[in-house]
């Protein structure tokens, strides 16, 4: 099977929009839903394959419409387009709801032909989602980047996440794009499980945190980096000292150590927060979704529960990306904390 | 009701009437609209016979017609169509149309209706019309009427307006000159009004109470395409802004008629054009922004800039692009901008008028940290004819999320039957005696009277504003998003 095979029918760049507009008068018993527009940028053909696999899973759970691009820089220019539907079926007897997919290959002078093609594809009026699939951001004009609401990506994906980081950060500038990082996404259940432990009873014991130990499966350091990040600007630590997997911080009552590990296994799969008062553990093991957590006092009391984990695919993690939205501050700050880290 | 004539096209040859105007009268014959007693004479200069310039008539129209061509209708629609030889400025030519004319009413019972129209450069017309008297061709027959359909432009500035109008008028009554702007016949052109006044939910809030401003929008791919020496001598304020979007601007704007008379109307509209704040000083340099296409890509394809295009001056100042910030100082739009842009070579093809409502106050939703858009309405002219109607919606869940939703409308698979293109509505008004949606001459002339005071800045003045450059398939100069970025707004995503 072809790299483009699944990517619908092959149309000419110029016609887009009239196929399209014949692809939904064609067939009356469905319904064409778009509540914003996603477009992925990716590079090569196999990467064009793996997206619109990746496309396939939110059927259903988020309507946009799709503008999927691979790019190949150049000598000469080519565009090839094609244009799909993907529907399902809500319920028995309704109409399938279908949104659409439109797909360029781009190869030559990526970054002079992406704002057009790109702007010329975009529904009206709808915000847009960019889901950055590649290595280097510098195939992307400025000019797109003042369009993007939010932008997707993924550090753990990146070979040097901190200069790549920074350069987005640079492009962006002060503008109103929401930056989301899936590595990020992978750590909120893990996050929203550890901040439940630290109720009103156990407050206190959040503040003399004395020491962090993060186990983070093989190239997942950054969403383990992050975690960190957010302890830190959530608790008011400061970094000291060489980056590395062994780092010290200046907490409000006291230094804390910090140790990252790598092991084959969950993204994350076990975190322990020591206080004199209070060990709170965070454990998991791949393939289980659920979180052990346990929170052991220096009296001998002694708490255990589940808590749901996060999904380990990546279509999982993009469809909890795509359904959290906000501002993404809380991520911001944490990147701050730990971008030096990255 | 349309009633039996003649029509006559002035500029049998031309690209218009192979394009749009045979296609619109074969579309009004195929949905029986056309009147069954109506024939069509084309008028040029190019010698050939009837039946070849059916024939090529039949190629275009089988391509350019929105229902395609059948060979049925077309065998008896072509019956009706004459071709006629002549100069414009050739007296006998016109002795010998009028011969043909009467012929025509003997024979098919067209009643000595006629219907001139000029498809022709605005230099032939004081011509034509000059020979259409001399000929008697502007006089109605007893019972009879007589019409002009007039093409824009309708003259070059506010001057040659006022002459060209003069001229018309020696030959013909205003009340049967037609100034055609097919912007106007467009569905959702003509929906303005009634999604206005037969709404009773949209008028309370149509005002500077509730609107915050009005964009309207028409962006073309396309660049000048072989008509380099006209464009550069008009360039975009006189090719557009002057015609098409003052006239959507009024029916957005204009306050509600005493009936659906066309003068009750076009008085209306004429208010609005009156009532557009004057630019004076600075007010050109600040308002409006002027650019020029230059190379870059559309849909891939590497495109030339407007400077080395066919047949245009290499060192042309013509602009392919206008921003516009314009006020209507009345009492409804007290304070609402109207901002109006325009433009070749842009990233998308479209026409639009959005209207902006304020924003829901600052409590409860749409906080400093969460701010949620504001209400838009937005009536789409081209492609896709249509209203949608942005509303904040919560999206299912435990937590509170907001997103944006459209409400949308589309003509095309609303109604199952496909709308009528602009001329086909347009030339049927013209036969009907409706003039509502034809352009008046008061309306001509106080638009221009707007647009002169800019281009006498642009082109008269020693320190004119700058002409700046975009890049093709873009959304234009950066100086027409600064533009609405000084008062805290921005051009809508098309």
């Amino acid at each position: 099977m072809g790299a483009f095979d699944s990517l619908g029918t092959p149309v000419e760049v110029s016609a887009i929009g009239k196929e399209l507009k014949k692809l939904w008068s064609a067939d009356q018993t469905r319904t064409r839903a778009t509540l914003f527009n996603f477009a992925i940028i990716c590079e090569g053909e196999a990467a064009m394959q793996t997206s619109t696999e990746l496309l396939e899973n939110f059927i259903g759970s988020h309507a946009f419409r799709a503008v999927l691009i691979g790019i190949e820089p150049g000598p000469t220019d080519s565009v090839q387009a094609w244009i799909n539907a993907r529907c399902y079926l809500p319920k028995r007897g309704a109409k399938h709801v279908c949104s659409e997919q439109v797909s360029l290959y781009v190869k030559g002078n990526v970054k002079r032909l992406l704002p057009n093609l790109l702007f010329s594809q975009l529904d009206s009026d709808l915000p847009l989602t960019l889901l950055w699939r590649c290595e280097s951001s510098d195939q992307m004009d400025p000019e797109i980047w003042r369009w993007v609401d939010r932008v997707i990506f993924d550090t753990a994906a990146w070979q040097q996440p901190r200069q790549q980081i920074s350069a987005l950060r640079r492009q962006l500038g002060s503008g109103r794009t929401v930056m989301c990082d899936l590595a990020w996404t992978r750590s909120l259940r893990l996050r929203q499980a550890l901040a439940q432990i630290f109720d009103s009873e156990n407050i206190a014991a959040l503040h003399h945190i004395k020491s962090v130990k993060i186990t983070h499966a093989p190239g997942a350091r950054s969403s383990a980096v992050l975690v960190l990040g957010w302890l830190a600007a959530q608790l008011g630590w400061s970094a000291h000292g060489p980056s590395g997997n062994h780092l010290r911080m200046e907490g409000e009552h006291g230094p804390v150590t910090c140790d990252l590990s790598e092991e084959a296994g969950a993204v994350i799969s076990r975190v322990e927060l020591i206080s004199d008062q209070l060990t709170v553990t965070a454990s998991r093991i791949s393939g289980i979704p659920f979180l052990n957590i346990s929170a052991k006092s220096a009296d001998g009391r002694s708490t255990e529960f589940i808590m749901p984990a996060d999904g380990e695919s990546a279509a999982d993690t993009l469809n909890d990306e795509l359904g959290s939205w906000g501002l993404h501050r809380v991520y911001s700050k944490a990147l701050t904390a730990a971008e030096t880290l990255l | 009701m349309p009633q039996p004539c003649n029509v006559v096209i002035f500029g049998a040859s031309g690209d218009l009437t192979f394009r749009k105007l045979i296609p619109a009268l074969y579309n009004l014959a195929a949905d029986g609209d056309l009147p069954g007693a109506a024939n069509i004479i084309g008028f040029a200069r190019r010698d050939k016979s009837d039946e070849t310039w059916r024939t090529e008539l039949k190629e275009t129209t089988a391509k350019c017609s929105r229902s395609g061509l059948s060979e049925e209708i077309w065998a008896g629609f072509s019956k009706r169509i004459y071709y006629h030889v002549s100069e414009f400025g050739d007296a006998a030519g016109y002795k010998a149309l009028a011969e043909k004319l009467d012929a025509l009413d003997a024979a098919s019972g067209t009643r000595g209706n006629r219907l001139f129209y000029l498809s022709v450069s605005p230099t032939e017309y004081e011509g034509i019309f000059n020979q259409l008297a001399a000929a008697g061709l502007n006089d109605a027959k007893i019972g009879a009427w007589t019409r002009v359909i007039v093409e824009k432009p309708f003259g070059t500035d506010s001057a040659t307006a006022k002459a060209l109008n003069e001229c018309i008028a020696k030959a013909f009554q205003e009340r049967d000159t037609y100034r055609i702007d097919h912007y106007l016949g467009k569905e959702t052109a003509q929906n303005i009004m009634v999604l206005r006044f037969a709404n009773s939910i949209l008028e309370p809030l149509w005002n500077h109470r509730y609107v915050d401003h009005v964009q309207i929008t028409s962006a073309e791919t396309l660049g000048v395409e072989g008509r380099g020496p006209y464009y550069d001598k008009a360039g975009a304020l006189r090719d557009m802004v002057q015609s098409h979007l003052v006239q959507l601007m009024c029916l957005v704007a204009m306050e509600p008629p005493s009936s659906l008379s066309a003068d009750a109307i076009r008085d209306e509209k004429v208010k609005v054009v009156r009532a557009l704040r004057r630019l004076e000083g600075d007010g050109v340099g600040r308002d409006i922004v002027r650019g020029q296409y230059d190379e870059g890509s559309i849909g891939g394809k590497q495109v030339p800039a407007y400077r080395t295009e066919e047949r245009v001056n290499p060192k042309s100042e013509t602009e392919t692009f206008v921003a516009l910030r314009m006020h209507v100082d009345n009492w409804r739009w007290h304070g609402v901008p109207f901002y109006m842009r325009v433009g070749k070579r842009l990233a998308k093809g479209g026409a639009e008028i959005a209207i902006q409502f304020k924003e829901a106050p600052g409590v409860l939703f749409n906080t400093a940290e969460a701010p949620l858009g504001a209400n838009q309405l937005v009536i789409r002219i081209q492609p896709d004819e249509g209203v949608s109607l942005r509303l904040q919606c919560k999206v299912p869940g435990s937590t509170l999320r907001i997103e944006p939703v459209k409400m949308d409308f589309h003509y095309g698979t609303s109604f199952g039957k496909q709308s009528p293109e602009a001329y086909e509505r347009l030339i049927l008004d013209a036969m009907s005696g409706d003039a509502t949606l034809f352009a008046r001459r008061d309306e001509v002339e106080e638009a221009w009277r707007y647009v002169d005071v800019i281009e006498n800045a642009w082109h008269a003045s020693e320190n004119p504003p700058p002409l700046c450059p975009y890049a093709s398939g873009s959304w234009g100069p950066k100086e027409a998003d600064e533009l609405l970025s000084r008062d805290g707004r921005e051009w809508r995503r098309m």
